[in-house]
């Protein structure tokens, strides 16, 4: 999976967010994609594969494995990663048309200084601070409802080593075995912990940002 | 190694501000660990599940034995020892990009400062001038170098992440020998259900295995000690200066201040020295730490309590006194820092006050870092 466009693209953002958005950003390369790449995607290479039923009826396996694991626990943290990351994009398309009309008053004919143009940095106010503290509100949603879908999906957090399938076409109940469930475990509680994380910094930053406007307001007004 | 590149760029911009322990410290951190690891490692430990046999045909017993085995892969762990043991520099990198924010924003403000006041007039310039100096050596931020020193709040940070750093170092690799041991061994005999019975299993390439264990373990050892190093280094260059700051101020400065400086809390290292005539001969007040203010009261109560003690006892020579002195409280004479020294000695040396002649013995409790 080529997270680098990611990083191309959440970069630019960085530079107008606020510091606690790029402590935010840090730890999700680091500590997320870094460790679902290098990590976790190795963990769960060969689960289907090791995936073991103790019966001999051919389908068995693939049926109870497709039950228990209807979408696996890598593919669902990259859809969450991907998620959380795209209120970043709002912010980055918000800075861009910001840019866009400031060329085209110096198109037509106000004087502004093309490099400043480039590498200006735009401050958090006005409607730029709408954009923004929306893109971190659908964050915080986002992360909530996946870690809430693992919950619902797997039954809580911890990966059952055992698991009893009676699917069509297996003939009774059996017992089929889940590879590597301790280190899956260690893996879940760690991602997941990453994301609470996560989810305080947005917070944090959120709070920071409704502080700070209240007391400019209050400044404004006395 | 292409999917280290998060945490390699990161750690690159750390490399930029380190000091040299550090850039080493570093380079062992890329080139013995994450390129090791990615390149040969993880291929060695590819086929970790395939490849564990078990004695038997039981389904489901080889997978609850190699989950048995090995609850987590040593490639595994260590990713996450490289990514904790890295995490401290990354703190302290975002501390110095936030020095190097700060200092933009006071340029920014000293230009438009500028700007201001030569329309007005050039009245204050120079003041903003000094004061903008002070600043710039408190923060750390070498304008002429473009490079951040290691001063103040940016060192303790530095010395704190570098503290973290040894820990984290130390708990992976007690970790890892409580997990596994130091070596593995070829069989692993499990009991667990669903296997019927005590069974055998064998692990998939266990010398090639044993052989990067040792070396991962070899290498996380010097990452260790370079850390000690690198601790030991800015604690005893800022001990050194301590001294010697705090010797040239006060030489009649008791020798149990210097010699609990070396000891203090590195990470107070940089407070400066509670010494009363520092205190005394420094114009800006405000540098100052409050110890001293305590110590010179202190000084100051020992030295009236010992005035009324004594003050009857009219001296008949410096000479009587000072024996008399010591016969009476022979605590003095061994907490004194120089019972030896001649009686002209003490004479030549302090004469402020009898009363302080009594009262310069070494107390322990002189020094409050």
């Amino acid at each position: 999976m080529d997270w680098g466009t990611l990083q191309a693209v959440l970069g630019g953002v960085n530079k107008h967010s606020t510091s606690i958005g790029k402590i935010w950003l840090t730890v999700l390369f680091i500590f997320r994609i870094m460790i679902l790449v290098v990590a976790a995607e190795r963990v769960w290479g060969d689960e289907q594969q090791d995936f073991v039923c103790n019966t001999l009826q051919p389908g068995c396996r693939n049926v109870c494995y497709d039950h228990f694991f209807p979408i696996s626990h890598i593919r669902l943290w990259a859809l969450q990663l991907i998620f959380v990351s795209t209120p970043a994009l709002l912010v980055a398309m918000h800075v861009a048309y910001r840019r866009h009309e400031k060329k085209r008053r110096f198109r037509n004919g106000e004087k502004i200084d093309i490099e400043e143009l480039k590498n200006e940095k735009f401050h958090i106010r006005g409607p730029l601070w709408w954009t923004y503290t929306s893109s971190i509100f659908f964050r915080i949603v986002f992360e909530a409802v996946f870690m809430y879908v693992f919950y619902y999906m797997y039954d809580g957090y911890q990966m059952p080593r055992l698991v009893k399938c009676d699917a069509w076409p297996c003939p009774n109940t059996v017992d089929c075995f889940v590879s590597r469930p301790t280190e899956k475990t260690t893996f879940t509680i760690f991602m997941l912990a990453v994301s609470g994380i996560c989810m305080m910094l947005n917070l944090a930053e959120l709070c920071y940002l409704v502080i700070k406007i209240c007391m400019k307001e209050s400044r404004k007004t006395t | 190694m292409g999917e280290w590149t998060f945490l390699g760029d990161f750690l690159e911009k750390v490399h930029k501000h380190s000091t040299v322990v550090g850039k080493v410290w570093l380079t062992v951190l890329f080139i013995f660990r994450m390129l090791v690891l990615g390149t040969a490692a993880e291929s060695s430990w590819g086929d970790e599940q395939s490849d564990f046999m078990c004695d038997t045909q039981q389904p489901g017993c080889e997978n609850v034995c190699y989950d048995k085995a090995f609850p987590i892969s040593h490639v595994r762990f260590w990713v996450l020892q490289i990514i904790f043991v890295s995490t401290p520099s990354l703190v302290y990198m975002g501390h110095a990009m936030h020095t190097v924010r700060m200092e933009e924003k006071r340029k920014m403000k000293e230009a438009e400062m500028e700007a201001r006041e030569n329309k007005n007039g050039g009245d204050t310039y120079y003041q903003q001038k000094c004061s903008v100096a002070e600043e710039t050596k408190l923060s750390g931020w070498d304008e002429a170098g473009g490079q951040i020193i290691l001063r103040g709040s940016l060192l303790n940070t530095y010395v704190y992440s570098i503290l973290i750093r040894t820990a984290m170092e130390v708990a992976f690799i007690v970790g890892q020998y409580v997990l596994y041991g130091i070596f593995l061994e070829t069989l692993y005999v499990c009991q667990r259900k669903p296997c019927p019975h005590p069974v055998n299993c064998y692990v998939s390439r266990p010398t090639e295995k044993n052989v990067f264990i040792v070396f991962m373990l070899a290498v996380a050892v010097l990452s260790l000690f370079l850390s000690l190093a690198e601790l030991y280094h800015l604690g005893w260059k800022k001990a050194k200066e301590k001294c010697s700051r705090s010797y040239k101020a006060s030489p009649s400065t008791a020798p149990a201040r210097l010699e609990s400086a070396p000891q203090a809390e590195r990470a107070q290292m940089y407070t400066p020295p509670p010494d009363f005539n520092q205190c005394l001969s420094s114009p800006n007040g405000k540098f100052i730490s409050p110890f001293s203010n305590k110590m010179a009261s202190q000084q100051n109560t020992a030295n009236f309590a010992t005035e009324r003690v004594h003050g009857q006892e009219d001296a008949a020579g410096e000479g009587p006194f000072m024996k008399s002195s010591y016969v009476e409280s022979p605590e003095v004479a061994s907490e004194c820092a120089a019972p030896a020294f001649p009686e002209n000695y003490f004479n030549e040396k302090r004469r402020l006050s009898k009363a302080s002649r009594a009262s310069s013995k070494a107390r322990s409790d002189d020094l409050s870092v």
